[in-house]
């Protein structure tokens, strides 16, 4: 593998940030899998890049606050472009579409409050259009039922709008009221605030808020509408194993969970905050986004330079998992092509000869044994084609296995297998038999 | 009673199939070594005479290769020696004497073809075995050319295939898959029924017609192989009964079948091709020649296009052969069609090549056809239709026949009454000079002609050596 051959290079290479992210984003979460297939895995691969590459840039080592800024900004149109570059989600969760301009997303991230309707909380999806997948690009509302950032509290709701967006999310349908509950309940605004009754019940993966010039990850304080955050009354002195830190007057330090939020964040690391909150607290009423951006930051955070490496160094070997099912696609998709062309001329010789009162010369069984001759040296260099077309695919996409892996098993079936076939049609006899004489 | 002059002239032909009392008083009941030219006059068919330097043999075919050198087949101890004429070079192919064979050029030599033997090949200097030529597997009976091919079919145990040579090649080795490569080509499969190859033939130059007992098909030859075609909307329902009645007329091709005598032709319309039967008027004689035709010979023709005629050799039980002669001249809107059958003509095989017509008179030798050879004993005897005059029911009074004839051969003429009565054996008896020779006649043969009878037949026959044309002819009756 030359091509692998400066690991290190490799590696500090600009597109390996991509790469990496990639690679780590489906090691960690199998982003990928969840998506429905490595077909679709291409499909949002665009966006899915752009984001990773944007949180690469924003939480990788080494970063500057401009790569981190632009980085967070960079994930964020990833994000947008997951989504706004997409129609069709997996799960059958419906169509996704409609985010506005760059410009607006990024405004939108820079300067939430402008948009009195932004939420994370907000299922992304044009409600009664049938579709129902949250986003995590800032919505522009009007056709959901809005949750809205300066409504009060309802402290004891804990997560308010996951429940619709778990009906909406899997049946794509508009919002129904749950059992229980009444239309008006169903249809009504549901907000909670930062600065609201401590709702400590936030369970497993409660968000931090927004953490103003912080780095992500590392929240240090809760930014609300009021000021300093608080959590109970006290204000937030820090994180620890995700809970927040309190202190109280006396001076003494307490953990408490923190509560949940949906009040918009400032800035972009209140961006990545909600990002985060949205992924950990809706794993699965999320989905894909909730699992890209969860492995993204396993794969992030939890692996180093060298763990990636040596995985994509593993998967891009000839003799891994990916290569060995691109392959195998690779010749199942060209032997079918080849059967198939096989038959189509196999008929076309057929059906001429036969007209021509040919079917019993030497001269069919001749072209007859050609195009068997033919597609048998087809068939039997499939397995040295394959593992040709994975290195030049894993060459042409360098930097990630499995984006590599990825493009192949959807680019497979749609490879141009015509020069492969094109031996049929090199003899003179099926060249004269395609001129229709 | 007024005397009145009754003529005939533009003959039509033999007329086989009406009753001579009821048939056009243009038909003929009986043409014997005749033949009616497009002038719808009589005349005399040539004898033959044996060729130059050649002695009497017993010979039964003969093929030209080029100007005056024949290739024929002689009879030696019950075997088949083929010779050229005038070189004299034989091979001796140990052949049974009477085997059906047929030739074909390829490439400047002539090829002889006998089913199951390696065919014999005279490439201008001498008689060779095409053993390597031709594998026993494609030894068959029958050969044609199409498009610098050669094509040989009827071969056992595929009767049904064709071998044809690479193009240009006198080779029959099937390898590989060029345009020019040799192919077999069986078609069994386009066949309505049981059948077998017994013909083969070129049609407009580019289509090779393959005869079989009962139907006959064509192929589109292509000079690349693989483009060989079967006409598929063209198909004659009948077979040939001699390859050597396949013969290139014009643009046409005849053949004989069992039925009668046929074209392969192009219609008038330029686009599909038809098939069509010349033999109907003749059909009863036809029949007759069919059922009598030989055990093992097959009949032979020629096509002299000089005088316009496809001549049909028929052989018969009994080992002679009669000729059926066919007269044609497609031009014109009203083509001439005219037939004539000489039930023992002594000819078995024609070639003709550049106005030379050589025949193969197996009691004589090969021969050229000649109006004036010494020994020619031909008879010629035309028979008209029963001539009326008017009312069948009428008794006539005749009184004067007239004949306008040409050409240096006696002729004699009888007349017979409606019921084939003998009334007059020798009409020209009283002629002045009494031999009936009238080669530059200055005004027409004016004989008395005195019988009572409703109608009545006149037959004008010659055995004398010389050319004779009857131009026309008119009774003078009281009617």
């Amino acid at each position: 593998m030359g091509w692998f051959s400066d690991v290190t290079n490799f590696l500090s290479s600009p597109g390996f940030r991509i790469g990496a992210g990639v690679a780590g984003l489906a090691a960690g979460a199998g982003a990928f899998e969840g998506l429905g297939g490595f077909g679709d895995a291409l499909t949002y691969g665009a966006g899915a890049a752009n984001l990773v590459s944007g949180a690469a840039s924003t939480f990788g080592p080494n970063r500057s606050a401009f790569d981190r800024a632009t980085g967070a900004l960079q994930m964020g149109l990833g994000g947008y472009n997951l989504f706004q570059n997409e129609t069709t989600l997996p799960f059958g969760a419906g169509t996704v579409g409609g985010y506005g301009t760059f410009d607006t997303v990024y405004d939108r991230i820079t300067n939430p409050d402008q948009y009195e309707e932004f939420s994370f909380y907000k299922p992304a999806l044009g409600i009664g259009e049938g579709t129902g997948m949250p986003s995590l690009a800032p919505q522009t509302g009007g056709r959901g039922d809005i949750i809205t950032t300066t409504q009060t509290a309802q402290p004891d709701v804990p997560t308010p709008s996951g429940e619709d967006e778990v009906r909406r999310g899997i049946t794509g349908a508009a919002a129904q009221p749950l059992p229980g509950s009444t239309d008006a309940q169903a249809t009504m605004p549901r907000t909670v605030t930062a600065t609201g009754p401590l709702a400590l019940a936030g369970g497993p993966g409660a968000s931090p808020s927004a953490s103003p010039g912080g780095m992500a990850g590392v929240p240090g304080t809760i930014a609300s509408q009021g000021g300093g955050a608080t959590i109970g009354g006290l204000p937030v002195v820090g994180f620890a194993n995700g809970q927040a830190i309190v202190q109280d007057a006396a001076g003494r330090v307490f953990r408490a969970a923190i509560p949940q939020m949906d009040a918009p964040s400032q800035g972009f690391s209140g961006f990545f905050d909600r990002l985060i909150n949205y992924a950990s607290s809706n794993p699965m009423q999320a989905t894909m986004s909730a699992l890209q951006i969860g492995g993204m930051l396993v794969s992030l955070f939890g692996r180093s330079q060298a763990d990636i490496a040596r995985e994509a160094m593993e998967r891009m070997s000839p003799g891994s998992a990916d290569a060995t099912e691109f392959r195998r696609l690779y010749e199942e998709r060209a032997r079918r092509e080849i059967d198939r062309q096989y038959q189509e001329v196999r008929s076309a010789l057929d059906a001429k000869f036969s007209a021509r009162g040919m079917m019993r010369s030497t001269v069919y069984t001749t072209a007859l044994d050609q195009l068997e001759r033919s597609r048998i040296d087809l068939s039997s260099n499939l397995p040295f084609n394959s593992l040709q077309a994975w290195n030049q695919v894993a060459q042409n996409m360098g930097q990630s296995m499995r984006s590599a892996a990825g493009y192949a098993q959807v680019a497979a079936p749609q490879l141009d297998f015509s020069s492969m076939t094109r031996v049929l049609a090199q003899s003179p006899l099926t060249q004269s038999l395609a001129a229709g004489r | 009673m007024v005397e009145k002059l009754y003529p005939y002239n533009r003959f039509v032909g033999l007329d086989a199939i009406a009753d001579r009392r009821q048939m056009g008083e243009r038909f003929l009941e009986i043409c014997e070594h005749a033949f009616v030219d497009l002038r719808g006059q009589i005349n005399k068919l040539p004898g033959y005479k044996i060729k130059p330097g050649l002695t009497t043999q017993n010979v039964m075919y003969c093929e030209n290769f080029g100007n005056n050198v024949v290739l024929y087949g002689q009879h030696n101890a019950g075997t088949i020696d083929l010779k050229v004429y005038s070189a004299g070079t034989t091979v001796a192919t140990g052949w049974a004497w009477g085997s059906n064979l047929d030739w074909c050029q390829f490439l400047a030599s002539e090829y002889v073809f006998l089913d199951g033997q390696p065919p014999y090949g005279w490439d201008g200097t001498a008689w060779s075995s095409k053993t390597v030529m031709f594998p026993a597997a494609i030894r068959g009976p029958c050969a044609a050319n199409v498009l610098s091919r050669l094509c040989v079919a009827g071969y056992a145990p595929t009767r049904t295939e064709i071998a044809v040579s690479k193009a240009g090649l006198a080779d029959f080795t099937v390898a590989g898959s060029g345009a020019g490569d040799a192919a077999r080509i069986n078609i069994i499969d386009d066949l309505t029924g049981k059948d077998e190859i017994v013909g083969l033939g070129t049609f407009e130059g580019n289509k090779l017609a393959i005869f079989c007992r009962n139907e006959t098909l064509l192929f589109v030859a292509d000079p690349n192989i693989a483009n060989w075609a079967l006409l598929r909307d063209f198909r004659v329902p009948i077979g040939t009964v001699g390859k050597r009645t396949i013969k290139r007329v014009g643009n046409d091709l005849f053949f004989a079948s069992k039925f009668g005598v046929h074209s392969i032709r192009r219609a008038v319309n330029g686009v599909t091709l038809e098939s069509i039967t010349f033999s109907r008027v003749i059909q009863d004689i036809y029949a007759r020649c069919i059922e009598n035709l030989h055990a093992t010979w097959e009949p032979r023709s020629v096509w002299d296009p000089d005088k316009g005629q496809y001549h049909l050799y028929m052989p018969q039980i009994g080992d002679y052969w009669g000729r059926f002669t066919f007269t044609i001249e497609p031009s014109g809107r009203q083509p001439h069609l005219s037939w004539g059958f000489t039930p023992n003509a002594g000819i078995a095989d024609a070639t003709y090549f550049n106005g030379i017509l050589s025949l193969a008179v197996p009691s004589v030798g090969l021969c050229d056809d000649d109006h004036r050879q010494e020994t020619d004993t031909s008879k010629m005897r035309v028979r008209t239709a029963v001539l009326y005059q008017g009312a069948p029911q009428r008794r006539k009074n005749y009184k004067r026949l007239l004949v306008r004839a040409s050409g240096d051969a006696k002729f004699r003429v009888r007349a017979y009454n409606e019921d084939r009565d003998l009334i007059d054996d020798d009409v020209m008896s009283n002629y002045p000079d009494n031999d009936g020779s009238l080669y530059t006649p200055e005004r027409p043969i004016d004989v008395p002609f005195e019988h009572f009878a409703y109608g009545v037949q006149l037959e004008f026959e010659s055995e004398d050596k010389g050319d004779l044309r009857i131009m026309d002819f008119a009774l003078v009756a009281e009617v």
